[in-house]
């Protein structure tokens, strides 16, 4: 930002930072409205051929720095006020997202838990017949035929027979 | 909603379907093989005497003569 500014006409090098706030320092007097002396700078600028972007940089970063001298106690209250307002604002857009959040997870969590719920019935139910199944089948195999047993369980005569 | 906190959501969420899914299961379980005792003694009946039957389903003979 703070480039030095080599003019070749004169022997002073100036920062385009000090030759901005000499600027505004030499023209604050003639004006009692901000934004008409921030105009009257802006024009100024204008018509220095030698105007680049990072001077207009500089110039915008001079002005946000001015801006807090040159503003009213009025408008630095009211400000000040809105900052107040944005802050509390945000606090409570905070407050209201956590309880959005607590409420979706809670929402999320039931319904896992009733999707777990469904899917170890269906697992469950299953697993628990096969199982039982080739227990009755394994017992039965002293007293029937493989065939009866297939009949009565309704198991493979293969599975009957690896049991 | 935060990305981050979608996933942890998600991950708790995973992990409590899990349990569940476990819970259930075994319950399904008991309730499956009582389900097929309770069939296999119906077809049993007409093959095995009532002890027998007792003896290869682990049901009582009083639950087997009511079936």
């Amino acid at each position: 930002m703070e480039k030095i500014n080599k003019d070749k006409e004169s022997n002073i090098q100036l920062t385009f930072k000090e030759e901005l706030h000499l600027l505004i320092m030499c023209l604050l007097p003639k004006y009692e409205n901000k934004t008409e002396l921030l105009i009257e700078i802006k024009e100024i600028l204008k018509k220095e051929k030698y105007i680049r972007k990072e001077k207009i940089d500089v110039m915008k970063c001079i002005i946000g720095l001015e801006i807090d001298n040159l503003i009213s106690k009025e408008d630095q209250e009211l400000l000040k006020g809105d900052e107040d307002m944005n802050q509390e604002l945000e606090e409570k857009m905070m407050k209201v997202a956590k309880e959005v959040n607590k409420k979706y997870k809670q929402i999320a969590l039931e319904e896992a838990k009733k999707e777990g719920i469904k899917e170890g019935e269906r697992k469950g139910k299953k697993e628990g017949k096969d199982e039982e199944k080739k227990e009755i089948a394994k017992k039965l195999k002293e007293l029937l035929t493989p065939e009866e047993i297939e009949k009565i369980t309704g198991l493979s005569l293969q599975t009957i027979l690896l049991l | 909603m935060d990305p981050e906190l979608y996933k942890l959501m998600m991950k708790t969420a995973k992990e409590v379907n899990k349990k569940y899914e476990q819970i259930a299961l075994e319950e399904a379980k008991k309730e499956g093989k009582m389900e097929i005792k309770i069939e296999m003694v119906k077809k049993l009946k007409e093959l095995l005497t009532p002890e027998k039957t007792a003896e290869i389903t682990g049901l009582k003979i009083e639950e087997i003569r009511l079936l």
